[in-house]
């Protein structure tokens, strides 16, 4: 069983995006029989993550510039038009302008959901065709997790 | 209506790996997922039923004058080795597929005896744009909309519905 984390180790807790990983309460394995008890372990998982972003003031939320560029080195090697990836820009189309086959953007969406560890569905899907959609799509299940 | 999709094997398989983990249940149905599963070429079918979804998007694509990425939309029901019903929007269509070694080739259309007036175009010189959709221009006033191009690696296809005029 996962070790129970407490607010003692949180210094050694370096990647805000993972923390529903690493923030792991022991007790959920068993059974929430009551609503006081739910909340309660809601309120304990919540201050465990609290502390560690007080304790740990670097660590923000990933910032959108570092999204795009995360957002930049997936794209990078299915892109067929040099020229319009240097250009890249919120309006930049991936089939139009970057002229990526549409089987890769596939491959795209599940390295996104591997990079950003975040779970991409149909509907979310089906608007990422361009960069200021698959941003907006990346940014709101980012902030779905925390 | 008419809408196709061609598919370069030689470069699908440089381009794309279909057995990546996740990849084609992000693209097909479950329907869809069981006849690949069964099926004896599993590389040819997840291309087939791919080249019928884009050609089905296609019609789509014109029909709504919108944009969308979502394979699942199109559901394919093959019919024997080459034909098939592909169904969006409450609505079947008719698709048809030629093999060869090098390439897979689907045609989609609305109406099955639409198969009858298809006439296969080798260049695009009669072809002008509206909107990024095209048509072609006989040069009298009337432009016929049922035209569709694809292209991909070494092949392009142009299909077209001989106007019913």
């Amino acid at each position: 069983m996962p070790k129970r984390n407490s607010p003692n180790d949180i210094k050694e807790i370096d990647d805000l995006n993972r923390l529903d990983d690493i923030v792991h309460d022991k007790r959920n394995a068993k059974r929430a029989t009551d609503k006081k008890t739910r909340r309660d372990r809601h309120y304990q998982k919540q201050f465990i993550k609290n502390s560690i972003i007080l304790a740990n003031p670097n660590l923000k939320k990933m910032t959108k510039s570092e999204i795009i560029s995360k957002l930049k080195t997936i794209v990078k090697p299915f892109v067929k038009n040099d020229e319009a990836f240097e250009n890249l820009n919120e309006n930049t189309d991936f089939i139009n302008d970057l002229q990526i086959n549409s089987a890769n953007l596939v491959d795209i969406i599940l390295d996104v959901e591997d990079a950003f560890d975040v779970v991409i569905d149909n509907e979310d899907m089906a608007k990422m065709l361009n960069m200021k959609n698959t941003l907006e799509i990346i940014e709101t299940k980012i902030a779905q997790k925390l | 209506m008419i809408g196709n999709d061609v598919v370069d094997l030689k470069l699908c398989r440089i381009e794309s790996n279909w057995q990546r983990k996740g990849f084609l249940e992000k693209i097909f149905t479950a329907h869809e997922l069981i006849l690949i599963t069964n099926s004896k070429n599993q590389e040819l079918i997840v291309w087939q039923i791919w080249s019928i979804k884009e050609a089905a998007y296609k019609i789509w694509n014109r029909q709504r004058g919108q944009r969308l990425f979502n394979p699942k939309f199109f559901e394919v029901f093959l019919k024997g080795n080459n034909k098939g019903n592909v169904v969006f929007d409450n609505k079947v269509y008719f698709s048809k597929t030629f093999f060869n070694q090098n390439f897979i080739h689907s045609v989609v259309v609305d109406k099955g005896s639409d198969f009858k007036t298809i006439v296969y175009l080798s260049n695009r010189k009669k072809i002008i744009k509206k909107n990024g959709l095209p048509f072609f221009d006989d040069g009298t006033s009337v432009l016929n909309p049922n035209v569709s191009i694809s292209n991909h690696g070494v092949f392009e296809k142009i299909v077209m519905l001989k106007s019913q005029l």
